[in-house]
């Protein structure tokens, strides 16, 4: 287990800077996602952290430790990746010796620590197969154990459920996780799937062109993005333009906006005067009972989308602005219907 | 015939031609060899009346016949060991590369199939012989004072045959490794292994069903060449192929000769087993 | 950044190997543009004269021709046979096709000399000989069969059987689904092939060698017989010339349909 420092990293493939300057401290036994588009920088990051790849600048320090220049078989990672990478003419007993091996650990030794990691990963009976022989869950788990049985002091994760099926994604999130957090070791998990990240994560780092947009609890980041690039990124979005109008030390305004005056949450940059722009989640509307609740508009139903768990409504209110919001499945209108909405001011964020 | 499916009986008859010209053409005449083999040898006319096992008994009781037969048995061995060294490194290469020169290698590597075997030959005779570049490069450098004697014998059979079979040995081995899941190699050294070990202990033996494709094509392809045998082995390089197309066309002992081609199939096919088996406990266990 | 000596020595040594692939080559194509009289470094001047020597030297010129006749007859032969045989192995045969296919590959699995004395032995046998040399031509087609067969299987292979349902339900007949929409898609593979079966025809040598009819000689065997007595510089000329035309034909070809649909 240990901490893990990056001090402005940079890495140039030929006249393309990857990353600029990424600094970035992950805690011990914290669990940090990298998540941003593809090209983003974020899977370079990860092999920087690795060894595969080497920073043209930077240093990068395990528990103090410069490994900045240190080949990846001596820096003691384990990693998981999105092809899984099993070596196909091994067994799973023998893709999970391998590590040991490597690292001379003695015959009796090695197979308590694979007996152990293979109930862990609940796979005990499966020693004498061969990964074609296992379906793609079974196959990721392998992958885990071969990583987590060399009890390396960070695990590295890129993009590893991204070749499951959707219903099997679901449950390897919440396994990941929850192995994580049984063995206690410092992960970096590597996705451009927003939910995977806000489920998983303890912090989440937002990369976009090579350079961090922003670093925060996955409740921040989804709640509290810092541009509009990453609310949009981490979730669907309803943006209000308006003029701040009065400004509280808490942080609560008063805002004039396109559809009416509204009550708002700004970052303590924000001051009487600014114009801005707010996210507005479609999750946080509400319909029905909305004491409390410091907003509310009349509006109309547009179209109603059924998603199962939810309905998914187009709404326009304040004079024709069309806004979409997420309601649970018992929400019962049709195009047309004139409905009442309301939204705290806790959940509309003026972007800084 | 619309919406009908077509007829499968019908649809045979696309296959008729090929079919029959392989059968008349190419399975009869392997009928042919083997019953010459087994005819009596005549002064007049290319063989006797009557049937005889003497082509075989006289053949393996020759001890000449059997030295060249192990010399050309050692000449396919030396020649697949030596495309594997130089192969294997660049097949690896360029399926591990990305970057824009990656049609260019290839169509060095294509480039000599495709040019005639006669003629890459005659390339190396002038880099081979007594006066050529070869000798003239080292005299020059003042490696060696006397030319070196690198024609009319195994050696200049050897490096020719080598180079004119290494694109066989590149291209099944290049397909191989190109199907490798690079990260295999990445997860190795994840786990501690260093550059070679992961090499040693995951790519090659992932490798192994290419290297065998590899290794039997340049084997059987090497000890049936001709063309280079005979225009770069001279008298003491002579493989068996040589020595078989001597008896037909210039001493017309087809009997003999074509004893001596089936000595030579058997021979090979042998090794190609044997081959098989020692390889076989590696790529069992390969998806 | 760091430095990384596996790397640099696998480069170097890949280097000399692709040096050691392509130097016999280069060195028939400059020697052959040498004015002096010897095949030898350093070369004299730069001068066609050899080439010269080459047009009017009437044994390679003729084997020139029958070469260039043997390989067309081969490829039209080869393109047609190795087509339809094709198409039925992976579209029609199902049982019986791994069979088949190896049977189709055979002529290239098995040395070609082996094949060459048992057509030697067998156009005896039936009594033609080496007479008009139709046991050559016949054996040109059988070595450059499954070339074009390879090709044009593994283009049908890699079809998607999807486009012709789509031309079935838009109302066109098999035939027709077949000529508009199969025969255009496959037809990179049908040019591999015959491409291929062209080079191959040109330079298989040891069929040409035992089943040649007197006054009759391909051009591989004219230059091996040339070189059995003289060694000068016409005999770099022939060569270069067909390593010169070799290399426009994987051109041409590279530009149209890229060299990795080659399939062997």
């Amino acid at each position: 287990m240990s901490e893990l420092r990056l001090n402005a990293v940079r890495k140039r493939f030929g006249n393309l800077e990857v990353l600029k300057a990424i600094d970035l401290t992950v805690a011990n036994g914290e669990f940090v996602s990298l998540l941003g588009p593809s090209g983003c920088g974020k899977t370079t990051t990860l092999r920087c952290i690795a060894g595969f790849e080497f920073p043209a600048d930077g240093q990068i320090l395990f528990d103090g430790v410069d490994l900045t220049q240190t080949a990846p078989e001596k820096r003691d990672i384990g990693m998981v990746f999105q092809s899984y990478a099993l070596f196909p003419h091994l067994t799973v007993q023998e893709n999970l010796s391998f590590g040991l091996e490597m690292r001379n650990i003695p015959e009796p030794e090695r197979k308590r620590r694979i007996a152990d990691v293979l109930g862990m990963v609940q796979l005990v009976g499966f020693e004498e197969r061969f990964p074609r022989e296992l379906s793609g869950g079974q196959q990721q788990r392998v992958a885990l154990a071969r990583a987590l049985v060399i009890e390396p002091s960070v695990l590295l994760l890129d993009e590893p459920l991204a070749n499951l099926d959707a219903a099997l994604r679901d449950d390897m999130r919440f396994f990941i996780r929850d192995l994580q957090q049984r063995v206690g070791i410092t992960a970096i998990y590597v996705t451009h799937d927003q939910s995977e990240a806000i489920v998983m994560s303890d912090r989440i780092v937002v990369m976009f062109d090579g350079e961090i947009a922003q670093v925060g609890s996955p409740k921040e980041i989804h709640d509290r993005p810092i541009s509009k690039r990453v609310a949009e990124f981490v979730g669907k979005s309803n943006f209000l333009k308006g003029k701040v109008e009065s400004r509280r030390t808490d942080g609560a305004v008063m805002l004039a906006a396109e559809i009416g005056p509204i009550h708002a949450t700004a970052p303590a940059t924000t001051s009487a005067g600014d114009t801005v722009e707010c996210l507005l989640r479609p999750e946080s509307m509400r319909t029905g009972a909305l004491d409390g609740l410091e907003n509310q508009f009349p509006a109309r139903v547009e179209d109603i989308i059924f998603l199962g768990n939810s309905v998914s409504v187009h709404l326009t209110i304040g004079g024709g602005h069309r806004i979409l919001a997420l309601l649970p499945a018992d929400f019962l209108a049709v195009p047309g219907d004139e409905v009442h909405i309301g939204f705290s001011a806790a959940n509309v964020w003026c972007l800084p | 015939m619309s919406g009908a499916a077509p007829d499968a009986r019908r649809a045979f008859l696309l296959v008729v031609p090929a079919l029959a010209l392989l059968v008349a053409f190419f399975v009869l005449p392997y009928f042919s060899i083997i019953i010459m083999s087994f005819r009596e040898p005549a002064t007049q006319g290319v063989h006797g009346g009557g049937f005889t096992l003497a082509n075989y008994v006289s053949a393996v009781g020759d001890t000449f016949i059997l030295r060249k037969l192990g010399e050309t048995m050692l000449l396919g061995v030396g020649v697949t060991v030596i495309t594997l060294l130089l192969g294997y490194p660049v097949a690896y290469h360029l399926a591990r590369m990305r970057s824009r020169w990656n049609g260019l290698l290839y169509t060095f590597i294509l480039a000599p199939l495709l040019v005639g075997l006669v003629v890459r030959t005659f390339g190396w005779m002038i880099i081979l012989s007594n006066g050529g570049v070869a000798n003239q490069a080292l005299s020059w450098l003042g490696i060696i004072d006397d030319p070196l004697r690198l024609m009319n014998n195994y050696v200049g059979v050897t490096i020719a045959l080598a180079h004119v079979l290494l694109p066989f040995l590149i291209l099944p081995l290049l397909a191989n490794i190109q199907a490798i899941n690079p990260e295999v190699e990445t997860a190795a050294r994840s786990l501690g292994a260093s550059r070679w070990r992961a090499f040693w202990r995951v790519t090659l033996p992932l490798s192994m069903p290419g290297i065998q494709a590899g290794a039997i094509l340049v084997f059987v392809l090497s000890i049936s060449a001709y063309v280079t045998p005979a225009m770069l082995g001279g008298g003491s390089g002579r493989t068996m192929s040589v020595l078989v197309v001597q008896y037909l066309v210039e001493n017309f002992r087809w009997p003999a000769g074509a004893a001596l081609a089936i000595i030579l199939a058997v021979a090979a096919i042998v090794t190609v087993a044997l081959f098989f088996a020692l390889t076989h406990r590696v790529t069992r266990k390969l998806p | 950044m760091r430095r990384d000596p596996g790397k640099l020595i696998l480069n170097v040594f890949v280097i000399a190997v692709y040096i050691f692939l392509m130097a016999p080559i280069v060195l028939i194509v400059i020697l052959s543009l040498n004015s002096g009289e010897f095949l030898l470094f350093p070369i004299e001047g730069v001068s066609l004269r050899w080439f010269g020597a080459l047009w009017n030297s009437r044994q390679f010129m003729d084997a020139i021709g029958t070469s260039f006749q043997v390989a067309a007859i081969s490829t039209f032969v080869s393109g047609i046979f190795g087509t339809l045989a094709a198409i039925y192995c992976i579209r029609f045969a199902h049982r019986m096709r791994g069979a088949l296919r190896l049977f189709m590959m055979a002529p290239l699995l098995i040395p070609e000399i082996l094949t060459a004395i048992a057509l030697l032995f067998f156009m005896y046998q039936i009594g033609i000989g080496t007479r008009y040399s139709i046991g050559l031509q016949i054996g040109h087609i059988i070595v450059t069969f499954p070339y074009v067969f390879l090709n044009v299987s593994s283009a049908l292979f890699n079809f998607d059987k999807s486009l012709e349902e789509a031309s079935r339900s838009l109302g066109a007949s098999p035939l027709m689904t077949f000529r508009r929409v199969t025969l255009p898609l496959i037809k990179p593979g049908v040019i591999t092939g015959c491409l291929f079966a062209f080079i191959i025809s040109f330079d298989i040598f040891n069929i040409s060698l035992l089943l040649k009819g007197i006054g009759t000689t391909t051009l591989p065997v004219q230059l091996f017989d040339y070189l059995r007595w003289d060694f000068d510089p016409t005999a770099a000329a022939v060569s270069s010339l067909s390593i010169i035309m070799t290399l426009i034909a994987i051109l041409i070809f590279d530009r149209f349909v890229g060299l990795r649909s080659l399939r062997f």
